[in-house]
């Protein structure tokens, strides 16, 4: 077992969109869309997937590897404007090690006919397991899927 | 319509009791001694103080300052290190307004015969109804409280 610490850290994300801010504020809301771009690696299939978008209401994503360790996400939701902000608190698990727990903020800004999102983590991360190096980079990789998932409901539409 | 804004802050606050981290520990899991020290206090008026000390479980307290409008804290325990760790995140409204977003990470550290509290918080404070030396005084304030009940308990 590795000894008790809790590394306290933030970090900041922007990005700019080619979508309004009510298009990019859906991709988080709605249970349907937004698993098709929170999700791990291709290669681990869909994982289980659940959301009740409200103040108090929970998601969790578990997914992994087939036959590795299991990734376990957990959130309990703190605040909802719509179209402008939500802000939720969120857990990682591998397997039954819990191993960050963080404070997520994402701002929602018209830019013209596009939005900038402002993603702001202050995490605490738990007893040497992970670092905030490596959750932002996994941020920046689900933020790289968001905005995949936008360009393919442009072409779409 | 409210103009939108989020700070994004945090602080740490160190205090030294002169109680085990096991003692320490209970004030904050023992539902009757937590609501002594955290809820309970001249001018307070409790409308409810709920709480469900276990992962996952919530704790939501309602109240009012010298009569003031409605003050709600909703808290969920996130993780629970017997004896030496708790991690909460929790909101708050005033009037029916979000104030704060918080996530809070308290570490019971055995010093001599006594306990050394670290509490770290790292906010989200809305909409300039609340900034983070506020919340730092009123923090400051509860742990002193703390430190009156674990007297108390001494004493008694």
């Amino acid at each position: 077992m590795n000894p008790r610490s809790a590394t306290h850290a933030t970090f900041v994300i922007e990005r700019s969109y080619d979508a309004a801010p009510s298009r990019v504020f859906r991709a988080w809301a709605d249970p349907q869309i937004k698993p098709r771009w929170f999700h791990g690696p291709e290669e681990w299939g869909h994982g289980q997937y659940e959301l009740d978008f409200r103040v108090g209401g929970r998601e969790r994503l578990a997914g992994g590897p087939k036959g590795g360790t299991v990734h376990l996400y957990t959130a309990v939701y703190q605040d909802i404007v719509p179209n402008e902000r939500i802000i939720l608190a969120y857990d990682m698990h591998l397997d039954d090690r819990r191993i960050s727990v963080s404070l997520m903020t994402v701002e929602f800004k018209a830019a013209g006919a596009g939005t900038l999102m402002t993603f702001t983590e202050q995490g605490a991360f738990l007893d040497g397991w992970d670092d905030a190096g490596g959750r932002e980079r996994g941020s920046v990789g689900l933020l790289d899927q968001l905005g995949r998932e936008l360009e393919r409901q442009a072409r779409e539409s | 319509m409210t103009q939108r804004s989020v700070t994004h802050a945090g602080f740490t606050i160190e205090r030294v009791y002169d109680a085990s981290p096991a003692r320490v520990f209970k004030a904050f899991a023992d539902p009757a001694a937590k609501r002594r020290w955290f809820a309970e206090g001249e001018g307070w008026e409790i409308e409810m103080f709920e709480t469900d000390f276990r992962v996952g479980g919530f704790e939501r307290s309602r109240f009012r300052f010298q009569g003031g409008g409605p003050i709600t804290n909703d808290t969920i325990f996130q993780n629970i290190v017997p004896n030496e760790r708790i991690i909460i995140a929790y909101w708050m409204t005033i009037d029916g307004n979000p104030i704060s977003a918080s996530q809070a990470t308290m570490e019971f550290r055995k010093e001599g015969a006594g306990t050394r509290l670290v509490f770290t918080e790292q906010g989200a404070y809305l909409d300039g109804y609340d900034n983070v030396g506020q919340r730092e005084a009123g923090t400051r304030e509860l742990l002193e409280a703390l430190d009156k009940e674990l007297t108390r308990q001494q004493a008694a």
